[in-house]
């Protein structure tokens, strides 16, 4: 009983099975590529609708009041602060 | 080229080297799938096929633990799990009795009445003897690539190749 379940599996000959499969990772690989393009585009496709010109004349026109505020500085120097920390341990971890 | 060097290759998205290990493999994954499959020709190399596309898609996270066999036999064992359930094919559980109508065997027929015998089997325990008897994966691996614990593969083994031996011996001719 053992010798016959031991006994290899009948050999099947290829005739094109692996070539099938190549053609169809292929197609899969092609089909990925423009789900990516797709993704891509659309991801892009508001920033194209922003009001560019006005957001950054606000921004520019906001910035030096966000510089002469004292909470506001103090807050984003914590963020950028809080950041680099995070980054250093992370370094650090990878590093062990 | 050597096997793992292929492997290193494909995970690094070199679709050559991906399909040389295609070939290499094919034809004993189909027949374990054909096995799985109870001979139906068209399902197995179905499901073989989509067993390597999956490999394909999941190759850089493959790790060198066990064979790359035993992980494209993974794969399919999943894969042919889930078409079963869709398409109702199992389970076959309750095998008490033995398969269909008893046949006298000669040598030159044992393999094709094994295989038959194999067919009446639950899926888990075809898997099972398949893996650890003729593709040789120790109980250990065949016992992960089937997600199940060592013990549960172990009894499959058994439980399988004691209904085999039984269903072989009713068909043996008598002495």
């Amino acid at each position: 009983m053992d010798e016959l379940l031991a006994g290899p599996l009948p050999d099947i000959s290829d005739d094109g099975f692996s070539a099938r499969v190549m053609v169809r990772v292929g197609q899969e690989r092609e089909r990925d590529r423009i789900l990516t393009y797709v993704v891509l585009a659309l991801a892009a496709l508001p920033a194209l609708l922003l009001p560019v010109p006005r957001l950054s004349a606000e921004l520019s026109s906001l910035l030096p009041l966000i510089a002469s505020s004292g909470p506001l500085a103090a807050a984003v120097g914590l963020i950028l602060l809080t950041l680099s920390l995070e980054d250093l341990i992370r370094e650090r971890q990878r590093k062990l | 080229m050597s096997e793992g060097e292929l492997e290193a290759r494909a995970a690094d998205g070199d679709d050559v080297a991906f399909g040389a290990l295609v070939r290499l493999h094919q034809s004993k994954l189909r027949g374990f799938l054909l096995r799985m499959a109870r001979g139906d020709h068209a399902l197995a190399d179905d499901l073989a096929q989509d067993t390597f596309l999956e490999a394909h898609r999941k190759i850089a996270g493959f790790r060198s633990e066990g064979s790359f066999a035993g992980w494209l036999y993974a794969i399919g064992y999943s894969r042919y799990l889930m078409t079963a359930r869709r398409r109702k094919l199992e389970p076959l559980d309750d095998l008490d009795r033995p398969a269909d109508a008893p046949e006298p065997v000669t040598a030159s027929a044992a393999r094709l009445d094994l295989e038959k015998a194999m067919a009446t089997l639950p899926a888990a325990e075809r898997a099972a003897l398949t893996l650890c008897f003729a593709l040789g994966l120790s109980h250990e691996e065949a016992a992960v690539r089937l997600a199940m614990p060592l013990g549960t593969l172990k009894s499959h083994v058994a439980r399988g190749r004691s209904k085999l031996k039984a269903m072989l011996s009713d068909w043996a001719p008598a002495s």
